[in-house]
């Protein structure tokens, strides 16, 4: 039974939750993947090539670079799931409750949308983060603080639709509580598109957090994560360029991960965009 | 309304964009942690320097109040002087932006002619291996950091190849374009992405209208129905995509610089918060908050006169 | 009997589908003769719309089209992309049911006018204005020389309609296909663009191909029609004749599902069920079940395609019931 259900998904569908679930792994249990421990200095293998003994090489230290890609999936994963999830719940209930009620919020909340997008998101993040101070949790806060309205704006639109039609009215006529219509009959059918949005803003906040990271702004030495790893090989970059070259790769590969799904969810909940 | 009528009102509407601007970084000012005045003058300052400061801030004076003086002062382009650098945070700025400007164009500029012709190509010959190729490769394109992309540019055209310069900005014309393009290279190709995936799909749309099967019908050449009446069509989108992605890319400058040592705005800001500079974090975000808003009203006014159906 | 303008031989347009091919276009034969207006008529997805597209290959890469278009002695269908260019718009012409649609938006109307002209050769920049100026007259749009500058989105859709007729006109071709050119129309507007394609077709010698689904349209305006139904044509012949003896039970149902004028008011009897699928075969007739006048071997023989009367042809078993009453 389940082997038929998989067997009906899409390709790329597939394709992304095989990397997906391969990071989440990683993620999960690193000690399993990783040959050797992250943090462990072998001066007999300073600046190793990759090779069999060391399959991405080791660092200046003799670190070795798989074991440290493979530990640092944990906080990149963390990145995605925390970096959104605010945004995607603030965003769902206000969308929801502007949408339905519209009036004076509805018309604030639409000054407020086309403030937000005049400022570019990654400068209004990094000068949030000046204020609160560099480090992860910092970042989670100013990326919720700006995030919410993108989401926003797609509830409420969907919303908008949704209260026009038929069945909502029914729904009235029928002496629904308000609260019931909201949740039993708007929310489930509006959220199929964000829903779909989150997934590929996973992929956008991996970028992200570790754009910051690289910058020294958002995940901080010495925990491991893939920007902070490039941030470390950048200058070694020459002599040694698989320190950076790796990590970057799992960055490359996590994203075509969480859009293969995205895009798989997408033509599932037939949402299109 | 007529087409000088709609015109003129969107260019009305930029003057609550500013004002709206202003406040939300006065806001952001606000929330700044400790107080500007002691980490203007330094913690050793003279209790009267510190009086004679705040007065001359107008920080004694009420919210609102402060506000205006504010807004008065951006206005005049005071944005006070810079805690690192120690000159008038207008001519850091002033002396940093072209830069960044030159970089985002230059970016732009190489985005449209790398994703114009590719989406093209990819649109037409829709669910073949051409287009297979082209859209992996811009997937791979949308899901690769701009700060990887360009360090693996850096090492390979820069520090091996020595095709380009490893950083800086160079002198003269010439010397600028040089040295900038490599960056915009890099913010050019993660751009492209975004403009090859809205392009193909509006040439795949703009190919089902019927305007299509007549002009076919009219027995005019494969060129001229795809060139006049598909991409003509089409790149309507894409002017407003570009324009909405302004932010996005000097977003993308403030990491392109940061790799390439470029010496524009973008550095500035990630130099400024180490630095805590406050000062120029601030004005930072509003010049290029305006910047923005600036790029949205000239993509209204060239949709304005590139689509007929505008103004009606 | 003169060589036909254009001779549709057992044409057949199949669209790939997820449940099989779907057959749009099952077998088709027709003829135009020059200067001729001949009516093609059907309910939706009837296969009338493909058909006049197949014509001049303007279907879509998914179809694969089988069969032979004579035109003038030169199969359409096998011809090279730029011989098939040449035809188009300069001997055969099409306009579509919805003008705003097969309108650039972007581009104004004299554009759109000159860029046929261009493409057929033969006048300069001047020239080609001075012939759109005329075309707009032709058509019936008064100070052409202004509304060639116009967008098609500042024109009403009568007027819209009007400018696609011209832009068809524009190399003085043979033939127009017109697809369903009233349907989009108000009712007043529809009888106008009607009397102006019949007025054109008179003055300029042009033969038309009009398909509709519309029986008061084919009457005003044809003189001969072809009745299709699943993608074949069931009847054909004369319209007088056809519509006052109809010999296949479609067509027999088709009239009296539809107000008449002149004809002595008779209650009007809907066609019970839907027409059938497509994309599966069918054995015998595709009326059968939905037919007054079924037979046993309507369900296993499909019916040939026979002469019924003088220059009436049709595919019904029972033609000689359905024509008795």
């Amino acid at each position: 039974m389940m082997y038929r259900v998989i067997g009906r998904l899409p390709a790329p569908l597939l394709a992304g939750a095989a990397i997906l679930l391969a990071l989440l792994l990683c993620a999960a249990a690193p000690g399993t993947v990783a040959p050797y421990d992250p943090l462990a200095f072998d001066y007999a293998a300073l600046l190793q090539p990759p090779g069999r003994a060391h399959l991405f090489g080791t660092d200046q230290f003799g670190r070795d670079i798989l074991s440290r890609t493979v530990a640092a999936a944990a906080i990149d994963l963390q990145i995605a799931v925390l970096a959104t999830v605010g945004p995607l719940l603030i965003g769902t209930v206000v969308g929801l409750l502007v949408g339905y009620y519209g009036g004076i919020a509805d018309a604030v909340f639409g000054r407020l949308v086309d403030l937000v997008v005049t400022f570019p998101f990654l400068v209004l993040v990094i000068a949030i983060v000046a204020v609160l101070g560099p480090g992860l949790g910092n970042m989670y806060v100013a990326i919720t603080a700006v995030g919410w309205v993108f989401y926003a704006r797609l509830m409420r639109s969907e919303v908008l639709v949704l209260r026009g039609q038929d069945y909502v009215s029914a729904c009235k006529v029928l002496g629904y509580g308000q609260a019931r219509i909201l949740l039993r009959h708007v929310l489930p059918n509006a959220a199929r598109p964000v829903i779909v949005y989150w997934m590929t803003d996973m992929a956008l906040a991996i970028l992200l957090g570790s754009s910051l990271g690289y910058l020294g702004l958002g995940a901080q030495p010495p925990a491991a994560e893939w920007g902070v790893l490039i941030a470390d090989g950048k200058n070694l970059f020459t002599q040694a360029w698989w320190i950076a070259v790796f990590p970057g790769f799992a960055i490359v590969l996590a994203g075509i991960g969480f859009s293969l799904v995205g895009d798989g969810v997408a033509d599932l909940l037939d949402v299109k965009r | 309304m007529s087409r000088a009528g709609l015109v003129a009102a969107r260019l009305l509407q930029i003057v609550p964009t500013f004002l709206a601007i202003g406040a939300v970084v006065f806001v952001l000012a606000r929330l700044l942690p400790g107080d500007p005045v002691s980490a203007m003058l330094g913690d050793r300052a003279t209790e009267e320097a510190v009086t004679r400061l705040r007065a001359q801030l107008g920080l004694d004076q009420p919210l609102w109040t402060q506000f205006l003086l504010f807004a008065g002062r951006m206005l005049h382009g005071d944005f006070g002087t810079s805690i690192a650098l120690r000159v008038p945070v207008t001519a850091v700025i002033a002396e940093r932006l072209p830069a960044t400007l030159v970089l985002t164009a230059l970016a732009t500029v190489l985005a449209v002619g790398l994703a114009v012709p590719l989406a093209f190509v990819a649109a037409t010959q829709a669910g073949r291996w051409p287009d297979t190729l082209i859209r992996a490769a811009f997937q791979v394109g949308l899901s690769s950091p701009i700060f990887y992309v360009g360090l693996l540019l850096l090492t390979v055209f820069a520090a091996g190849l020595r095709w380009f310069p490893v950083g800086g900005y160079g002198d003269g014309v010439a010397g600028h374009l040089y040295h900038l393009l490599l960056p915009a290279l890099t913010l050019a190709l993660s751009f492209s992405a975004v403009i090859m995936r809205n392009l193909r799909a509006a040439i795949l749309e703009v190919l089902q209208a019927e305007f299509v099967d007549f002009a076919r019908s009219k027995g005019l050449s494969r060129r001229v129905v795809l060139f006049r009446h598909v991409l003509r069509n089409a790149l309507l989108s894409t002017v407003t995509l570009v324009g909405l992605q302004v932010g996005t890319l000097l977003g993308g400058a403030v990491i392109t610089e940061s790799v390439f040592a470029v010496p524009g705005v973008g550095r500035l800001m990630v130099d400024s918060i180490f630095a805590r500079d406050y000062p120029v974090i601030q004005a930072l975000t509003l010049v290029l908050a305006v910047i923005v808003s600036l790029a949205f009203l000239v993509t209204d006014l060239v949709q304005m006169w590139l689509d007929p159906r505008v103004a009606r | 009997m003169t060589a036909a303008l254009l001779r549709v031989e057992d044409l057949r347009v199949g669209f790939a589908a997820p449940g099989g091919t779907v057959r749009a276009v099952d077998g088709v034969s027709f003829a135009v003769d020059a200067g001729e207006i001949v009516g093609l008529v059907g309910e939706s997805g009837s296969g009338k719309s493909v058909t006049l597209r197949a014509i001049t290959r303007l279907l879509r890469r998914t179809a694969t089209v089988s069969g032979r278009a004579e035109w003038r002695g030169r199969d359409l269908l096998a011809l090279p992309e730029r011989a098939l260019r040449a035809v188009r718009g300069r001997e055969i012409a099409t306009i579509f049911q919805e003008p705003m649609a097969a309108l650039n938006p972007v581009l104004t109307i004299g554009e759109q006018i000159e860029e046929s002209l261009a493409a057929h050769g033969g006048l300069d920049r001047r020239a080609r204005r001075a012939r759109a100026v005329e075309l707009l007259g032709l058509v019936g749009i008064a100070s052409g020389a202004q509304r060639l500058r116009s967008y098609p989105h500042e024109f009403s859709g009568g007027m819209r309609q009007r400018a696609t007729i011209a832009i068809a006109l524009a190399a003085q071709p043979m033939l127009l296909l017109a697809d369903e050119p009233t349907t989009a129309l108000d009712v007043t507007i529809q009888d106008q663009i009607l009397k102006l394609l019949t007025r054109l077709s008179a003055e300029l010698g042009m033969a038309m191909v009009l398909v509709t689904h519309d029986l008061g349209v084919v009457a005003e305006t044809c003189a001969r029609v072809c009745v299709m139904y699943a993608g074949r044509v069931v009847e054909a012949g004369p319209v007088g004749t056809v519509f006052a003896r109809p010999r296949h039970a479609y067509t027999a149902a088709l009239l009296r599902s539809m107000p008449q004028g002149g004809a002595a008011r008779q209650p009007l009897v809907p066609i019970p069920g839907q027409p059938p699928r497509l994309d599966q075969a069918i054995p015998g007739c595709p009326f059968a079940p939905r037919c007054g006048f079924v037979e046993a071997r309507c369900w296993t023989d499909a019916p040939p395609f026979s002469q019924v009367a003088p220059a009436q042809w049709a595919a019904c078993w029972a033609a000689e019931r359905v024509g008795a009453c």
